[in-house]
Order: structure tokens, then sequence, then C-alpha cells
């Protein structure tokens, strides 16, 4: 077990160099004066020639590779041309409010899938199983962003002329916090927080959730008709049983691995919700680097993210091979 | 069904000239003669109710009027030959063996949920060309008097409204449709011929060329899509090139490691075994050979990434990184919408419908190739 | 002994499918006496493992067990239970053993997991208890050290011992009658050997009624005080195994016997019955097995044969008219 987790760490560590490879030769061949993008009003051109000699963009490329290698490597991912801050520390703020996003709507993502999967594997060709297809074929067809717009515009909104709707059904249209969040008691402030949580982790999430239905779905019918399902009714197991303990367990491992692959799509949405929710998390910061041409920060958010997708599969392998006891046993073996 | 007969044939083809599917429906092919009947209605349609606006085709001059006049000809030419030849060919085919392609063809024909795909993919693209007899607006031009045209509710000379330059919403949207189809069918084509090569080449020399290919892919499969996108579409400049090459660039991968796997799975059979003790080169086995038997897996993989390049260039243009402004296209539609999302909710609303029912309807299409190409589900 | 303790009477297990109407069990009868073994013989698609999954009312929609069948456990009527006190039959008074132990046994929980389950659903034991009456069962089909095993997946054991715990699985809770489906027929032929004499042997010592259903003459023979022939979802032929085997009066059970391989006797080659089973959704009218019946005459394509309640009963025209018989049967294969 130790020796898996030890090679796949190995295995990606490549990776990682690849990425980093990758996010060079992106800045290489874009067009014009490799400085161009460090040009920007507020930097002055004094300060633009001492930081081509710093940068060593007078150098051969190979040399210019390892100066760039190094100082990724050693954390050090630059400097923000319009905050005047290592950029480390701009995403150090940045990287938890992203993954409480991301987060959230992970855990959303696979409660709603995995339990309406479960339901349509059940009741297979059932009117609800059906519509129940229909809704997550809509769903998944939709824009993150847009289904933000829409969710602010109704439940933020909206739903302000009707007087009958519930109070706790109201959500705050933006940002992570209310204005006077500092003068919250801590449940106080819990409460608040997650009430800003839910319109965006609901449009990052709805449409991973409905394609972890149909996977969960399709991965249920497989496992229903399995022997082993037979076995465990003729024992005389009530059905809740036979499904919840016998079936779930066999039909959520593949899922497991499903979660690397969510992870970079959740990403993808991030920024886009972000931005519709002016979300202080790494895709807003991204969105803003671009509108204010501080490519530093551009390069070293994309970085991140790669980086962080990585070591989301990492953990997905190791928890896989944790949780399967065939493949604990295989990797034994071998 | 005795074909042979010169006067039922006759008979038919006066029916089919009279209304094309006609014919299909007397003799109760009903999905086939409803389909031909709808296409021809609807040009019918689109020449009477636009008649203004075909005329105005010989003098504003504009290709995209010409564009829709030619459509326009070319559907009907295409509702009356379609009638005519259906007509005929529908007793000799049934009887010929029928190859692979038919076969898939007639699994597709049945799922009802595909068929509806296609039709509404269909009628996209009609909608797309014939866009400027459609509507009476133009999408991109700002009328002088702002203040009285603009953010008016959906009525019944603005169908989806107005937005905040007084522009009309339903014009921009139809012609929002060409940016994001186009770019989405030029990046698929892109992606899928590179991930084919990339896949084919990887799965059938193996080694280190494998190695090295998927380690590639692997490294452009952990940034988030959009993520990259944006990172390379933000240092290259947006324009509607720059969107089209990187979407194609970066979104083949995925193509790759599937016709990898289909290859290595092939690399191993007879005919490509035989192909090799007959001498054959390299290239040649992999164009010939293994390409053609991977098709089925890559088409389904064009469709369902149609719908999800459309959703990807829908988030590029929302963020402002695809069509610069004045050039409408579902995503700045919605940006354009979102300033004023309470006052005037259609400007975002209608776009994001747009993009919605685009996108089932190509992942209706490519579930039912799905189930139509891939044998193992067949029975 | 005191009557039969499963009764089985004009089973019909239909599947109301979108081409038609299934008849996989059409009108079987049986009684199953205490601590008998009943051999039920055919080949594959006849019904035989419908008819067993019938019986623990485990048959997957759309298929259904018709009206005015029965299935009597003692006094007991199961096709009228409820679903909970059908649960409460499974595994309990009845236990059934499958034909794949490699995926019959849910592989990502414990051996000793999975049968102490069947004891604290039915015991209402403890998981202590239950586990150790899942170790005694394990030892008691001969698994060394059952102890050690409790905790092993499925996969890190073999195919016959994947059989033997699939058997303490099914005996855990002493059931009166055990469904054995085809229980040997994916193992090597050394372990069908062991697992038949465990079988043989558990079955002497807990005193349990046994359904023994294989294709494999040579094994039933081995097994069964009775045998009953199935084919096209009927019985065929029934009687003691000694009487089918020595004196088959159906020309079924005839062309079976002949076609199973003989250590004593040296045929220049086996001996086939010619076509194969048909379609379980067009049986053949008149008597199912005619069109591959060396004898079969008009009367056989028209009128269904009975079966006749007699010492070794056959549903075959030939028990009226014997002078039909052909010298072909004998000859041909």
């Amino acid at each position: 077990m130790t020796a898996y987790i030890f090679r796949r760490l190995l295995q990606a560590i490549p990776l990682v160099f690849g990425i980093l490879t990758l996010v060079f030769v992106i800045l290489q061949v874009a067009p014009g004066d490799p400085m161009a993008i460090y040009m920007h009003p507020s930097v002055a051109p004094e300060v633009l020639e001492q930081m081509r000699e710093n940068y060593g963009l007078d150098q051969p490329v190979h040399i210019q590779y390892v100066r760039w290698l190094k100082s990724f490597l050693s954390g050090d991912l630059g400097t923000s041309l319009t905050q005047n801050r290592p950029i480390a520390a701009i995403l150090a703020e940045r990287i938890p409010n992203t993954l409480l996003l991301s987060g959230t709507s992970l855990l959303l993502i696979f409660a709603i899938g995995i339990a309406i999967g479960i339901v349509q594997a059940v009741r297979q060709h059932s009117k609800l199983d059906h519509a129940l297809t229909l809704g997550a074929l809509f769903i998944y067809s939709m824009p993150s962003f847009w289904l933000g717009l829409m969710l602010i515009l109704i439940l933020a909104y909206r739903v302000h002329w009707v007087e009958w709707w519930p109070e706790a059904l109201k959500f705050p249209p933006s940002g992570m916090d209310s204005v006077n969040y500092d003068l919250l008691s801590t449940w106080g402030k819990f409460t608040d927080r997650l009430d800003h949580l839910v319109l965006p982790s609901i449009a990052l999430g709805v449409s991973s959730a409905a394609s972890v239905a149909r996977y969960t779905r399709s991965s249920m019918l497989e496992v229903i008709r399995q022997d082993y399902i037979r076995t465990a009714r003729a024992k005389g197991l009530p059905e809740r049983t036979v499904i919840l303990k016998h079936a779930l367990k066999n039909a959520l491992l593949p899922i497991i691995t499903l979660l690397g692959l969510y992870l970079p799509f959740l990403f993808s949405g991030a920024v886009l919700v972000e931005v519709v929710f002016a979300w202080p998390g790494m895709g807003r910061a991204i969105y803003d680097a671009i509108q204010q041409r501080d490519y530093p920060t551009v390069m070293a958010t994309t970085f991140v993210f790669a980086v962080m997708v990585v070591i989301a599969n990492l953990i997905a392998d190791i928890l896989y091979a944790v949780v399967d006891p065939r493949i604990r046993y295989e990797r034994e073996r071998r | 069904m005795s074909a042979s007969g010169g006067n039922g044939s006759r008979k038919r083809l006066s029916a089919a000239a009279l209304l094309p599917g006609l014919p299909q429906l007397l003799r109760g092919q009903r999905r086939a003669g409803l389909s031909l009947v709808a296409l021809a209605l609807s040009m019918l349609a689109v020449l009477v109710f636009g008649f203004d606006r075909v005329l105005a085709t010989f003098t504003v001059g504009r290709i995209d009027y010409w564009v829709a006049f030619l459509t326009l000809l070319a559907g009907l030419a295409a509702a009356w030959w379609l009638g005519v030849s259906w007509g005929r060919g529908s007793s000799e085919d049934s009887a010929a063996g029928a190859s692979q392609w038919a076969i898939a063809w007639r699994e597709f024909e049945k799922n009802r949920p595909a068929m509806l795909g296609l039709y509404l993919m269909v009628a996209l693209y009609l909608v797309t060309l014939l866009a400027p007899y459609l509507t009476s607006y133009e999408p991109s031009v700002i009328v002088d008097d702002i203040m009285r045209v603009r953010h008016l509710a959906p009525s019944q000379d603005h169908l989806m409204g107005t937005d905040k330059y007084g522009r009309d919403v339903y014009t921009r949207i139809l012609y929002g449709a060409r940016i994001s189809l186009s770019i989405g069918f030029i990046a698929v084509g892109i992606s899928i011929a590179l991930g084919t090569l990339v896949g084919a080449v990887s799965g059938y020399f193996g080694g280190v060329v494998d190695a090295v290919l998927m380690r590639f892919v692997d490294t452009l499969i952990s940034f988030p899509r959009l993520v990259l996108l944006i990172t390379v579409i933000a240092l290259f400049q947006p324009s509607i090139l720059v969107v089209v090459v990187v979407l194609g660039l970066t979104l083949w991968p995925s193509t790759a490691r599937i016709v990898r796997g289909e290859v290595l799975s092939l690399r191993e059979r007879e005919f490509i075994e035989a192909a090799r003790a007959l001498g054959l080169g390299s290239p040649r086995i992999i164009l010939r050979h293994i390409i053609p038997n991977v098709l089925g897996p890559v088409i389904v993989a064009a469709t369902l990434g149609l719908g999800n390049i459309i959703l990807i260039e829908a988030g590029l243009s929302f963020l402002g990184l695809s069509a610069p402004p004045p050039t409408p296209s579902w995503g700045n539609i919605i940006t354009d919408g979102r300033e004023y999302l309470v006052e005037a909710w259609w400007v975002s609303t209608f776009p994001g419908l747009a993009i919605v029912f685009t996108v089932v309807s190509f992942n209706l299409i490519g579930d039912g190739l799905r189930d139509a190409l891939d044998p193992r589900l067949r029975v | 002994m005191s009557g039969p303790i499963l009764q089985v009477e004009n089973l019909r297990t239909y599947f109301h499918t979108a081409d038609g109407l299934v008849r996989a069990v059409d009108g079987v009868s049986f009684n199953l006496g205490r601590g008998e073994t009943l051999g039920i013989v055919g080949e594959s698609g006849c019904g035989k493992s419908i008819t067993c999954l019938s019986i623990l009312r485990l048959v997957d929609p759309p298929g259904r067990i018709e009206p005015d069948s029965t299935i009597r456990l003692g006094d007991r009527e199961l096709t009228r239970l409820s679903e909970a006190a059908m649960r409460e039959v499974r595994g309990n008074a009845i236990s059934m053993i499958f034909q794949e132990p490699m995926t019959s046994l849910n592989p990502v929980w414990t051996i000793g997991g999975q049968i102490a389950e069947a004891v604290r659903l039915h015991r209402g034991v403890g998981r202590a208890e239950g586990r150790e009456r899942a170790a005694e069962m394990l030892g008691l089909v001969g698994l060394a050290n059952p102890q050690r095993r409790l905790d092993d997946y499925p996969h890190e054991l073999s195919g016959g011992m994947r059989q033997r715990a699939m058997i303490a699985m099914a005996l855990a809770c002493d059931p009166d009658v055990l469904l054995a489906d085809e229980p040997t027929t994916a193992l090597d032929v050394t372990i069908q050997a062991e697992i038949l004499d465990l079988l043989c042997e558990l079955q002497e010592r807990l005193g349990m009624a046994m359904i023994f259903v294989s294709h494999d003459l040579g094994v039933v023979a081995q097994i069964a005080d009775r045998v009953i022939v199935m084919y096209a979802g009927q019985v065929l032929e029934e009687g003691a195994t000694e009487g089918i085997f020595s004196r088959p009066r159906h020309p079924y059970t005839e062309g079976l016997l002949r076609s199973t391989p003989k250590l004593t006797a040296k045929l220049p080659r086996l001996a086939t019955i010619a076509g194969s089973v048909p379609s379980p959704k067009r049986w053949p009218a008149g008597c199912r097995f005619h069109p591959r019946c060396p004898h079969a005459w008009d009367r056989c394509r028209e009128d269904v044969p009975p079966l006749l309640a007699v010492d070794q009963p056959s549903r075959c025209w030939l028990e009226e008219e014997p002078q039909r018989r052909t010298r072909r049967g004998e000859a041909g294969g």
C-alpha cells in the first residue's frame, strides 16, 4: 500500500514538470516581446529594464527555463504587477475560498447525484426515472454562469416581490459574506457564509451532479444484474439492505475515480461562477488579472490550478486503492 | 411494393411535386413524410412572410442575405429531391445487404430522443442560415434614439425584448448562433482530426512515442480547460480566429485517449496483422485500416464534444474572451444583460435558453449515435 | 417421514416481455420429502434454474409466477406470503447456492461478514455471535483456519473455497431445504468431486432436503435419491434415480443418457440428441419434444401427452402406444 502511494507520487512529478514546461512554452510563444507581458502603465521603463535583466531575458532560452523552474518550484511565483505583492501571497488568500466553494459543490454533486442515480436505477423505466433523465439532460446542458445569473435573478431578487416566500429561501446575490460579517457571532458567521455559499455552489455543481446521477444510474443497473445481488436477496435481506449495502458500494467504487475527472471541470466552472457571484477566489483572481493585463499573475494562477488538479487526482487514486479490496490486493501482490 | 409500375411512380412523382413528403405519408412512412412536409412548409412560410426581405437580397448587397437566399433555394430543392428519391429508393434499400453504417442509421432512426435532437439541429442550422429573412432588425446597429427603444420588454415587435442599446435580442440571438455554432464546428473539426491522428499514432507505434504523447496528453488534461483557454487567449489577444484555433488545439487530448484505446485493441486483430504481413507501410495501415475502424467512437466523441465546446465558447465570450463586442455571440449577449439583470431579465435569459436547447440537441444526437454505433450494445 | 417438506404444484413462471410471452416454467409439479435429495436434470434453457428461483420468489421482472401455481413449504403457501414473510423464508428455511462461485459472492465485503449477515438477520444475534457462527460454518465446510478466513475477501479464495464459503453461507441458518443450482458446473473436476462429497455429507449430518440441479447426469446419479427430467419448461419424466438411469422411459431421457460419456462402455462416438432446445417464446405444439424425437408420429404433433401418476411417470404417448417405438431411436445418434 505504502509502496503504491509512493509510486503514484513519483508518477505525479513528471506531470508537474510538464505543467511548468507548458506554462513556460505558452509564455514563450506568445506574440511579441516576452517582456511585453510585463509592460503595464504602472511599471516604469527603468524598472522594466531592470526586470529584463533580473529575469535573464537576455539569456538563452534554456537558461531562462531553468531559472523559471527554480523560482516556481521554490514557491516564488513572481510579483503581481497591479498589486505589487508576491503572487504567492495573493493566491494564498484566494485558494481557501476557491476550495471552500468547490468543496461544497463537490459534496453537493456527490450527495445529490448519487441519491438521484440510485432512485433512478431502482425505479428503472418508471415515469420518475424518465423525468429525472430528461431533467438531468437539460441541467447537464446548462452553462453554469447562466444558471448562476438565473438563480440570482430569481432567488436573490425576484423572491423579494413575493410576500409569502420564506425568508430562509432568499439568498444574497454576491460576495462571500455580509457587510456586518465581522460583527457576527461564530454561529452567525457560519450561517452567513453558508447563506452566501448556496447559490454559487448550486450553479457550479448541478451540471456535474446530473452527470454523476447518470453515471451512478448506469453503474447501479450494472451491479444490480450481478450474481451477488441475487445471493444477497436469497439470504432474505430486505431490498433496502441489498441496494444500500451490497449494490451501492460496488457501484460507487468507480465513481471515486470520477472525482479526479470532475475537479478540473469544477475549477473551470469556478472561474465563471466566481465572476458571476463576485466570489473572491482564484477564478476571480485570474479574471481580474486578465482584465488588468497582469500576466504574471495569470500564469501563476494557471499553474496553481493545474497543480491542484494533479493533487486531487492523486488523492482520488489513493482513495480508490484504499476503498477497493481488490485493488489493494493486486497492488500488494505485485 | 412494386415500384416498377410506370403509372404508380408517375403518380407518386406528381404527389411529391405538389408537396414533398405527401407520397411517404400516404404510404404510412410517418416520420419521413412529416419531416419533409415540415421542411417544405417552413421554407414556404419563410418565403411568404419574409418576402420583402427576400426581395431586399438584391438591393442590400450583403453576403448573409445571399447566404439566406441560397439556403432557402437549397432547402426547397432538398425537400423536393428527397421526397422523390426516398420514394424510389426505399424498396431496394431494405432488400440489399445493409452496410455497417446503414445498420447504425436504422438503429439511430428508431431512437426517438436522438431523432428529436437531429431535427432540432437541422432547424437550428436553417434558422442560423436564414437569419436575415427571419428578422427585420439588424443585429449590431445601434439606433440613434436609444432611450426610446432600450430595454423594451418582449412584445410582438421585439419577440425577446431589446438590450441596453435598443438592439433586438431575438435578432442578436439569431446572428449569435452563427458565431457559436461555427466556432464549435471548426474547433471540433480541428480537435477531432488532431486527436484521432495523435491517438492512432500513439496506439499503433506504442513504446516511446506512446509514452511521450500520452504524458503530454496527461499534462494538458491536468489543466482546468477553461483556465488554460483563457490564459492562452488573453496572451494572444481575443479574436474569433484565436478562439477557434486555441479551442481546437486544447480539446483534442480526450479524443486522443479514446482513439488510442481503440487502436490498442485493434492492433492485435488479424486484419492489421494481415496488412502488416502484406508489407504495407505504417502510414498506410493507420490511414486505411485503423482510422476507419475507430470512426464510430470518434463520431460520438465529436457530437458530444460539440455540445461541450458550445458551452465553453459561451463561457469564453461571457468573460469577454471570444468574439469582440459588437458581434453578437450567445455568451456576450448574456454579459450585456448582466448589468441590468433585474430590470431587463430577457436580455440574459433568452440566449441562455438558446444555449441549453442547442447543447441538449447535440447531447441527444451524441447519445443516440453511441447507442447506434456501439456494437456491444446492439443485440 | 411425515409428508413432503416442499410441494410444488403446477408451477408456471412466465416472462412478460415486450416481444411476447416467454413460458420459461410451464406447469411443473413435484414433491420433496424431508431429508431427500431431488435431482433436476435437463439441457440448459429448459427452466431448471427458473424453477429454483421461483421457489424463493426471486425471479426478476418481467418474470412472474402465474396465479394458481402453488409452492407449499410445510403448511405455508409461499406464493401467497407477503414480501416480508417471504424474506423470513429466504436464507432461513430455504437457502440457495449458485453456479458461479466467482461472481456470487460480493467482492467488496469479507466472507465472514457475508455469512454473519444472514445469521444476524434471521437469528437476531449480535455481531460477535454472528461472527462466531460464521467461523463455525467455515470450519464445517472444511476450510482450514476458519477464524483467519473470516476477514478474507472473495478474491483471496480459490474457486472451490469460494463455493465452500457459499455453502457455509447457505447453511448458516440450518435451512430445511437447500436449492443447489449447478453448484459444481463451474469448478474443476477434482474440486467438483470434493464439493459433491461435502454436500452429501452435510446433508446427511444436518438432515435437510436438497434440490440438486444439474445438466450433468453423472453428478446427479451420484447424489440424488430421485430425479426429475425437465424439458421446455415441463417435467418429462420422474422417478427414483436407479429407475431413471437403468430403465429410462422417455425418449428424451434416453437421449440424455446416451449422450453422457461412460467409462465402462466403449462407444465409437458419443450420441447426441438432434437439434436444440426450442425457443421458450414458441414451444412446439403437442409434445414439446416431438421435433427432436426419433419416434414422433402424428399424435405427438397435435396432442399434449399427460404425466400420469404412476411409479415412474413419463410424459410421452409411447406410454399408451409402446408399439410405436422405432428402432431408429436406439440405433440413431
